[in-house]
């Protein structure tokens, strides 16, 4: 390569770097105060959350208090966003969950609304043409939602820049845009009924955790900190699946008014309730695994039972905790139970390949016919 | 290094002061607020009117209140005062949580005390409570009612849940639709969010909570029914130990002053 080249090249990346929206790296390090420094590295001493959701509230106040318009408190509120994924990156949390836009948010009035759809594409897009800076940190950008009820332009750029970071593995960013958790929970259900409809999945193979798999947040851990600014203390139809387990911190200013110190804050409350929170999570994950045990248990005496044609329900019943409270000794009963956990999980894994096909011919399909050309070519 | 073993230490100083500060708030909450409010008024006794006439002076009232205790030592005089109060200002519906099934694994013991402390208080005899455990696995639902009543009073209904009948309840609803649809009952693309909460319903007919407290120092949710949750205010209270009855309205009233805009 062309030393030269390649010379104004890094030139060129650090000059966009300099006036960069999404990942203002070199303003923060500038106003990096020592204190701020030595607070991190405290920090960081202890148990830091590996992914971190936020709910935003509190733009349309801010732009109230000062005065200004509703968009313009809503710009702010995205310039905060920038920031702060600088401070967790710095932090070393690697994912980050925001809640942008909820379904319910398409009540407010048709001018808001269509300025904030206006806002999203043109943020994407420079997301899109801060494309290095994408690369060079390795961000995974998501977008989690129904995207079928975003306006067309937006939906091109939202899939392009899912497209160009799909494999990126450094850090995360999750942003929700026409979400709501309701309706995530609903379109999981519907999702592996449709798998039971088609033939690949029995009812039974029905479990917390393919639940879990078939949620927008499938390729994401459960957020451990959930930050929610404004005072108010619910969660609006936010990750409630995924926050069941995550430290809730309630935040008392604005979102634009959100600094360092506040996410430091929210940090240490995370530590502190650290080891209880991990516990509960601990007994979660065996109860879970046991619950699956137990189906396939009763599955298969189900269909021994019908295969035998037993009618005697009682012995059905003892036979059933018997077997669940210790290992039976019975030799035939352990081989049919191992053919059938790994008949399940082939089905399983069947409809899960499905489902990702799905996804992804979804996603192609929302490209810009500009990208697409480009891929075939 | 050396470094490092400093920054550690120091956290682990940070920690340890928080923790001091909230347990020693805790203890003033226990000890002092206590006799405190024996002074202010409390030495007589509480009596039903009280409380209902306290719920009619706040502006805003939950309909369905769900009360989790998160602390490792669980005190069922203090549940069941909690539980008492509620009943007597009225509340249609209760949810009292606990992650691990403390209550849930014994609700005749719960029954007993609260029918103890409800006697503590005056002019209780006309309220009436049904203890409801929702189980699992399309199991039935296990009732136990406070006294034997004929004729159609109001009665509180009271549901004990622990964490597996969070997320567990989805996953039952799901099984259960997915049943109906192998049973060609219904087509998978009917289903959306009115049908999912209603077949959330069939497990336990509760309305969505409005409030949810929770008593400890562990702020999570821990396993609380996600599908239930959308709109709900959490608000926090270091401990359920001693808590007055005071201290309870205090924070049915910070509830009363919060505001929901619905998305707009």
């Amino acid at each position: 390569m062309d030393p030269d080249l390649s010379k104004s090249n890094e030139h060129w990346i650090e000059a966009s770097a300099a006036t960069s929206e999404w990942f203002p790296e070199k303003q923060y390090q500038a106003q990096k105060t020592w204190l701020q420094s030595f607070c991190l590295r405290v920090l960081k001493c202890g148990p830091v959350p590996q992914h971190v959701a936020f709910i935003m509230d509190g733009n349309r106040r801010f732009a109230k208090k000062k005065s200004v318009q509703t968009l313009e408190g809503h710009s702010l509120g995205f310039e905060k966003l920038a920031e702060t994924l600088q401070w967790c990156l710095d932090l070393g949390i690697t994912e980050v969950t925001v809640y942008a836009f909820s379904i319910e948010n398409f009540k407010r009035s048709r001018q808001e609304v269509d300025g904030l759809m206006e806002l999203a594409r043109k943020k994407f897009l420079r997301l899109l043409e801060e494309k290095d800076q994408i690369m060079k940190h390795g961000v995974c950008v998501q977008v989690i939602g129904d995207l079928n009820l975003l306006p067309r332009d937006v939906q091109e750029v939202v899939a392009e820049a899912m497209f160009i970071s799909r494999n990126n593995t450094r850090a995360t960013l999750n942003v929700c845009l026409a979400y709501t958790s309701r309706q995530e929970m609903a379109n999981a259900v519907k999702e592996v009924a449709l798998g039971v409809e088609e033939g690949i999945l029995e009812p039974s193979d029905v479990s917390e955790e393919l639940l879990e798999e078939c949620l927008y947040t499938h390729r994401c851990k459960d957020p451990e900190l959930l930050v929610r600014t404004s005072g108010e203390v619910r969660l609006s139809d936010f990750l409630l699946w995924q926050s069941g387990y995550s430290v809730l911190s309630f935040v008392e200013v604005l979102w634009p008014e959100f600094s360092i110190w506040h996410l430091f804050a929210a940090v240490l409350h995370y530590q502190t309730k650290y080891n209880a929170v991990q516990r509960a999570k601990e007994a979660m994950l065996d109860n879970r695994r046991r619950a699956v045990l137990e189906s396939d248990h009763r599955c298969v005496l189900a269909q021994s039972n019908t295969s035998k044609e037993t009618t005697l329900s009682d012995r059905k019943e003892t036979s059933l905790s018997d077997h669940i409270a210790m290992p039976s000794n019975d030799d035939a009963f352990h081989k049919r139970l191992s053919k059938y956990r790994n008949d399940r999980e082939s089905r399983i894994a069947k409809f899960l390949g499905a489902l990702n096909k799905r996804r992804e011919d979804f996603l192609m399909s929302l490209l810009p016919e500009r990208t697409l050309c480009q891929i075939v070519a | 290094m050396a470094l490092d073993i400093c920054h550690t230490v120091l956290l682990h100083f940070v920690h340890i002061l928080l923790w001091t500060r909230l347990y020693l708030w805790t203890l003033v909450l226990r000890f002092i607020s206590k006799p405190f409010g024996l002074c202010i008024g409390e030495r007589r006794k509480l009596s039903a009117e009280r409380c209902r006439i306290d719920s009619k002076n706040l502006p805003k009232l939950p309909l369905h209140i769900g009360l989790q205790i998160v602390e490792n030592r669980i005190s069922d005089g203090d549940v069941a005062n909690l539980l008492v109060w509620c009943i007597a200002m009225g509340f249609s519906y209760i949810s009292l949580f606990d992650n691990e099934g403390y209550f849930k694994n014994n609700p005749s013991r719960l029954r007993s005390v609260l029918q103890k402390k409800m006697a503590d208080v005056s002019e209780s005899d006309h309220l009436v409570f049904q203890i409801e455990v929702p189980v699992r696995n399309g199991g039935k639902c296990y009732e136990v009612i406070s006294k034997d009543t004929s004729q159609a009073t109001k009665r509180t209904r009271i549901a004990i849940m622990s964490c597996e009948d969070g997320r567990g309840d989805i996953l039952d609803s799901a099984r259960h639709l997915c049943q109906d649809v192998a049973d060609k009952r219904y087509r998978a693309s009917e289903i959306d969010i009115p049908h999912l909460d209603q077949v959330m319903n069939t497990l336990l007919d509760y309305p969505d909570p409005e409030l949810i407290i929770q008593f400890g120092r562990v702020n999570s949710l821990l396993g609380y029914s996600p599908w239930k949750i959308r709109v709900t205010e959490i608000l926090s209270v270091p401990t359920h130990h001693s808590i007055n009855y005071q201290s309870f309205v205090n924070v049915l009233q910070s509830y009363s002053k919060t505001q929901q805009r619905f998305g707009k």
